[in-house]
């Protein structure tokens, strides 16, 4: 097996540490038990003793009793003193000594013998019958141990209560207590009281009592030594009465070893009562909870190392994988000394730390990658399914979108950064609460595309009221303006693409209009036409001819001014320049300034930028002031070509205010056709003869008009036949009523 | 037809049960209580009858062993040649073999040594009854026989007896004199009886005094009081015996059986007259002329001086030791013992019975010892917790037909005895024990004949018994005399009469009994015997006589 890691061996021994905790109990518990075994022991024995006691001392009293009392009787006394052989009155004493002995013993099984002797007269007086003491011993006391001789001077000699073991030649062991009349008138053993207890009733009483088959009860007399011993004979018998106090000792047998011995004093009697319990008895109930506590100490100490080994497998071996797996991964190895969990947790704070980073990276791809697919989506038909953006995180379900592209002031390139950052967030976070958004920066644009549930203009009213709050925000807050150009609301995701379109359109119309919120539905109705009419131009031209480019440039920037001073789409636009560079070319060439559409390259001035109104008037003044100078001076060159129309023309100065005066009138003042005066005419000047007829009027009534006179006054004072063909041709002349002129001052 | 049994059993337990609680409350009427249990215990017996046994109600058909049963329990005294070898009757060969050869389940019960009254008043007291009980009801039940029927303990057995007890009834029928002895007044016969089935089975016990001596001093057998002055006195000079004549005086048996007394036809006790009288013998002038000649024996030293007191240790002691040369006692317990225990140590020792002495030289002794056949002793009732009466009824039966007769006194054939031309003879595993008992513990182990129980005692017995010759002349010699015509019949008083005659007479034994004791010894004079008659009278005597006669009244009407 390997060598198990420092960290294991901690836990394992940790757990195993715990098992300490019932050894010691276990310790703890054997060590009372002995101590509880030890006191009941004493306590049975000093409970065995006292049954015994009062047994015994009962039994004991009562054969005192009776030996008192037959040691009191009148008639034992006085038979006592019979000094030789016994005449027929005592004989009579006798056989009712002999009955008396009958109803006294009769009753009790512990005695087995009453009897007196009488000492003068050598007899007996017994509950078998009245005898000489030789029969009475021969037939019941005869015994290896006192002879007869023996007997008799035993019985002869004063007692009181003493105790004499005699073991009879039938078997038969008795205990003979003896007590001596009480006649104090002979000098003593006149007559003494045998009573003779069965010792197999003392035995058999003591030994019911044993609660145990290897101890012993015993009886010590004070004088006789031991009485009954039992078994432990040599200890018995090496016990000294007087030494013996009531209560536990120990001491030692020579069959048993140890003994605890318990004493208790008879109350009746000079005898101790002992009961004598071999240790071993102790120490086998000790040694059986010894060897209980032993095996289940034995058993928990199996059962705890498995369980211990197995918790510490089970709770290692987690430890082990993250550190493993650590190792697997980490590049740091663990040293042998390290501890474990704070190579772990070195480790994991490294992890974490690298997952951070992780994922801010990942993160910030997933933003890239999120732009990618806006930017797809807006700059082409999109036609996938969806998944791939909600999987970037773009989330654009609902049936309509609206791209908003929003083109912040420009300043220098830092800021830009920081515009659009602002941009972006201002109008997520703003709309989000309404709409699904999703922005995206497109070069110096912010692009968002507004998710709508359908196009109405309940949705428009509120999108474009973020706009320009947007718009007021990072005007007051970040001091930069910022154009927002809304395409129209198209549906499914493919829509985006044609918003964005429009959107991008609007541009051009930023110049144009001159305001920061550019709606595509606004400007998609704008009007496609303007108001250019032939015969401005040909003022225009004619101007240009006679090389007044003051003239010519007033009347233009009145054309200017008349069509783009309102909303006007850039298609108009482009138009009207494209016009008036048409304008500009014919004007020159009725100068005479044929090259000039080359040599001035007016194309490249309007086509690629389109510029405000004012530069472009600008422009055109150039232009015109260029083209002017070109004609007058190629004018000087054909002067005299000119003088028959300025004859022409003065004519027409003194005669304008005839209505009846026309072409034809003129000719035939002249005495030439009319078509030949007016091909020479439109030849000198570069205008047409009726044109300027109508100049003429035109501009007499526009002096009379300013001068105050009302339409009617002055359309025959201008030679206009009747208002209403005034009206019409000052109309087609300056583009406004004699009227509305009039209202002018 | 299980089912049915069983019912009928119910009915008849339950009518009896009804019956019986009726008679209980009725006491006016103890016949009722007999007639409820006489037909409880037939109802049960029929039950059991066409239950088990089968076929038990015709006698002829019957034969044992029994089919299996319900266990009986049976008490009874273990005596203590059986006690000593065995620790209850079931153990013995007997025991095992009585079950066996009825086929019934004994468990036998027994009272320890010495407290059989004890413990059958305990038994009484707890109610609780085994089936059988062996004991002396005639005497020792309190009130009598008739009592115990009538409190419910035992059943009187009349109808058990013709039901199922053929042996029995069939012995009685042959005996009459025995039938008579067996019922009570009321004519119930409430136990199976031990039964002496000889008379001289009867003659236990007899004077015997020393035969060597005799022969010593060249004398005869003293037939007369005179003549065993001589032989006495001659004990006492010639042979040195400190106490010539000495008996166990404190046996009351000895006492009411002491052939000195019938020589001079009186006894310490009651007897029956010539007049066909109870006559109380202690207060008569007879037992004067007793007391008299005792007196001066005494006086002479011819008797024991520790008389009074004298039990059978000091008797045997002093027999065997020569102290005594003449005695009194049974043939087997103390002349065989006797001579058995003293030929040890003097082989010559001898003892010889001698007859019934008399006043007069070569009269006929009127009085002598015997017993009545049926003493009352060991005899077994049912009690009423038996339950199949039927089945304890025919085992007590079978000891009174031949082959129970034979196994009760005799044992098992080819174990304990061997028929020899007709005589069973015991085998050596009873003479000889080849384990060394003696022969009364031997027999006890096989029969009961040599003690007692509840059979007819067979004379046989008694003839292999005695082993010396002088034993097997006893019965011939102690029963020669009319001593049958004066003994008296197992008479019952009733319950009431044996209340007031057991008080009565317990005084006046105690007072007789220490009277008769001062007699002999000298220290009251005769001439006070009338007094000492008078004191009796006063005690109540005339009316224990009356209840006496009463009884034996009752008993010959029988």
């Amino acid at each position: 097996m390997k060598r198990k890691p420092k960290v294991y061996i901690q836990m394992f021994l940790s757990y195993l540490g715990m098992l300490m905790i019932p050894v010691a109990a276990a310790a703890v518990i054997y060590g009372y038990s002995r101590q509880v075994i030890r006191g009941q022991t004493e306590r049975m024995n000093d409970n065995l003793l006292e049954m015994i006691q009062r047994d015994l001392d009962q039994q004991i009293s009562d054969v005192q009793k009776i030996a008192a009392r037959l040691a009191m009787d009148t008639g034992v006394q006085a038979i006592s003193k019979v000094k030789t052989g016994f005449g027929t009155e005592d004989q009579m004493e006798l056989y009712y000594l002999y009955n008396d002995l009958q109803s006294l013993a009769m009753s009790e099984d512990f005695i087995s013998d009453v009897f007196i002797y009488f000492n003068n007269t050598q007899t007996v007086c017994s509950l078998q019958g009245n005898m000489s003491a030789e029969l009475f011993y021969d037939l019941y006391y005869r015994n290896d141990k006192h002879s007869l001789e023996e007997f008799r001077e035993y019985m002869g000699q004063p007692h009181y209560n003493d105790t004499l073991r005699i073991r009879r030649e039938n078997g038969d062991d008795t205990l003979l207590f003896t007590m001596t009349t009480l006649d104090s008138n002979v000098g003593g053993g006149a007559a003494t009281i045998g009573i003779g207890i069965k010792f197999s009733q003392l035995e058999s009483r003591l030994s019911s009592m044993e609660w145990d088959d290897s101890m012993e009860a015993a009886i010590i007399s004070s004088h006789n030594g031991a009485i009954y011993s039992g078994e432990a004979n040599d200890l018995i018998e090496g016990l000294v009465f007087d030494e013996l106090g009531e209560g536990s000792h120990t001491a030692f047998s020579v069959s048993e070893g140890r003994c605890m011995i318990s004493v208790l004093e008879s109350g009746v009697i000079d005898w101790k009562y002992v009961a004598v319990l071999p240790m071993g008895l102790i120490e086998r109930s000790a040694k059986q909870i010894q060897l209980i506590t032993v095996v289940c100490l034995f058993g928990c100490g199996i059962v705890g190392f498995g369980v211990s080994y197995y918790l510490t497998g089970k709770n290692y071996n987690p430890l082990k994988s993250l550190v493993d797996t650590f190792k697997k991964h980490g590049d740091r190895e663990m040293g042998e000394d390290d501890n474990v969990y704070q190579w772990l947790n070195a480790q994991m704070d490294d992890f974490f730390q690298r997952h951070v980073d992780a994922n801010r990276l990942i993160k910030a791809n997933a933003k890239s990658l999120k732009n990618y697919y806006l930017f797809q989506l807006l700059q082409d038909y999109y036609c996938g399914n969806g998944q791939e953006l909600e999987r970037c995180g773009i989330r654009l379900n609902l049936d309509y979108n609206v791209v908003i592209l929003f083109d912040p002031e420009r300043k220098d390139g830092q800021e830009l950064v920081l515009q659009r950052f602002i941009v972006m967030n201002i109008f997520g976070e703003m709309c989000q609460d309404h709409f699904n958004v999703e922005m995206a920066e497109l070069g110096e644009r912010v692009a968002a595309i507004v998710n709508l549930p359908d196009g109405s203009s309940e949705y428009l009213e509120i999108l474009k009221e973020k706009i320009e709050n947007l718009q007021a925000m990072t005007a007051e807050s970040f001091k930069f303006s910022c154009t927002a150009l809304m395409g129209a609301v198209c549906r499914g995701l493919e829509g985006i693409h044609t918003s964005y379109l429009q959107a991008a359109e609007l541009e051009q119309y930023v110049v144009i209009l001159d305001t920061d919120l550019i709606i595509y539905d606004d400007v998609k109705n704008l009007q496609l036409h303007y108001d250019y009419s032939i015969e401005a131009e040909q003022k225009i031209i004619n101007a240009i001819e006679a090389g007044d480019s003051r003239q010519a440039g007033q009347l233009m920037m009145q054309v200017f001014d008349h069509n783009l001073s309102g909303k006007v789409s850039a298609d108009t636009y482009q138009c009207l320049v494209y016009d008036m560079v048409g304008t500009l070319v014919r004007g020159a060439g009725r100068g005479g300034y044929t090259t000039a559409a080359r040599e001035l390259d007016f194309p490249d001035g309007f086509s690629m930028k389109r510029l405000p109104l004012d530069k472009l008037k600008e422009r055109f003044q150039e232009l015109l002031d260029r083209i002017c100078e070109k004609v007058q001076e190629m004018k000087k060159e054909t002067a005299g070509d000119k003088s028959f129309s300025r004859k022409v023309e003065a004519y027409i100065g003194e005669n304008f205010r005839d209505p009846d005066l026309n072409i034809s009138i003129t000719s035939q003042h002249f005495d030439i056709t009319p078509a030949y005066l007016s091909s020479i005419y439109k030849k000198q000047t570069g205008r047409s003869l009726l044109d300027y007829i109508n100049s003429m009027r035109i501009s007499h009534a526009e002096k009379l008009l300013e001068q105050g006179y009302s339409v009617v006054e002055v359309a025959p004072m201008a030679g206009f036949r009747d208002s209403g063909s005034f009206i019409r041709a000052f109309k087609k002349k300056t583009g406004v009523t004699p009227g509305q002129f009039k209202s002018k001052f | 037809m299980r089912k049915r049994t069983l019912s009928l059993f119910l009915t008849a337990a339950m009518t009896a049960t009804a019956l019986a609680g009726c008679g209980g409350g009725n006491t006016g009427t103890p016949e009722a209580t007999t007639q409820a249990q006489t037909t409880a215990a037939g109802g049960s017996g029929e039950a059991q009858a066409s239950n088990g046994s089968g076929g038990g109600e015709a006698p002829g058909e019957f034969s044992y062993p029994m089919a299996p049963g319900d266990k009986l329990t049976y008490w009874c005294e273990l005596t203590t040649t059986v006690s000593a070898n065995y620790a209850s009757l079931g153990d013995t060969p007997f025991g095992k073999g009585w079950q066996a050869e009825t086929g019934t389940e004994i468990e036998f019960l027994h009272p320890p040594a010495g407290q059989l009254k004890e413990q059958f008043s305990l038994i009484l007291a707890d109610g609780n009854l085994p089936d059988l009980m062996e004991y002396n009801w005639m005497t020792d039940y309190p009130g009598g026989p008739e009592k115990a029927i009538k409190d419910g303990v035992i059943l009187p057995l009349n109808d058990v007896f013709e039901q199922y007890c053929p042996n029995l009834t069939a012995y009685l029928a042959a005996n009459p004199d025995i039938d008579k002895m067996i019922k009570t007044d009321e004519g119930h016969y409430y136990v199976f009886p031990f039964i002496r089935g000889e008379k001289k089975l009867c003659n236990t016990i007899g004077l015997m005094l020393r035969d060597d001596w005799l022969q010593e001093l060249n004398l005869e057998v003293p037939t007369t009081i005179d003549e065993w002055h001589t032989v006495l006195t001659a004990f006492k000079e010639k042979k040195g015996a400190a106490a010539p004549y000495c008996f166990e005086y404190t046996n009351g048996q000895y006492l009411t059986n002491d052939p000195f007394a019938f020589a001079y036809e009186t006894s310490r006790s009651f007897y029956l007259g010539s007049d066909g009288k109870v006559h109380f013998g202690a207060a008569e002038e007879n037992y004067k002329d007793f007391l008299t000649t005792m007196a001066q024996w005494y006086a002479e030293g011819l008797i024991d001086p520790d008389l009074a007191t004298l039990g059978s240790d000091q008797v045997s002691a002093k027999i065997t030791n020569g102290t005594a040369g003449a005695s009194m006692g049974q043939a087997g317990s103390r002349m065989g013992t006797w001579t058995t225990a003293a030929r040890s140590s003097n082989p010559t020792f001898k003892l010889v019975a001698a007859p019934p002495p008399t006043v007069e030289k070569g009269a006929d002794a009127e009085f002598g010892q015997i017993e009545n056949q049926y003493s009352g002793r060991a005899s077994v009732a049912i009690t009423t917790s038996c339950k199949d009466i039927e089945r304890a009824a025919r085992l007590m039966d079978y000891a009174y037909g031949e082959e129970g007769h034979l196994y009760f006194n005799f044992g098992t054939e080819g174990e304990s005895y061997e028929m020899k031309d007709g005589y069973p003879t015991y085998t050596d595993q009873i003479m000889k024990n080849p384990d060394g008992l003696p022969v009364s513990q031997a027999m006890s182990a096989y029969i009961r004949g040599n003690y007692n129980g509840p059979f007819v005692q067979d004379i046989r017995y008694l003839e292999q018994y005695y082993t010396l010759d002088e034993q097997k002349e006893t019965n011939g010699i102690w029963g020669d005399s009319n001593g049958a015509a004066h003994v008296m019949p197992p008479v019952t008083p009733t319950s009431e009469e044996s209340k007031e005659f057991s008080t009565i007479m317990n005084e006046i034994n105690t007072y007789r009994d220490e009277m008769t004791l001062k007699f002999i010894f000298g220290t009251e004079s005769l001439d006070n015997f009338d007094t000492y008659v008078k004191n009796m009278e006063n005690m109540g005597l005339a009316r224990a006589l009356e209840i006496q006669n009463a009884a034996l009244d009752r008993y010959n009407a029988r």
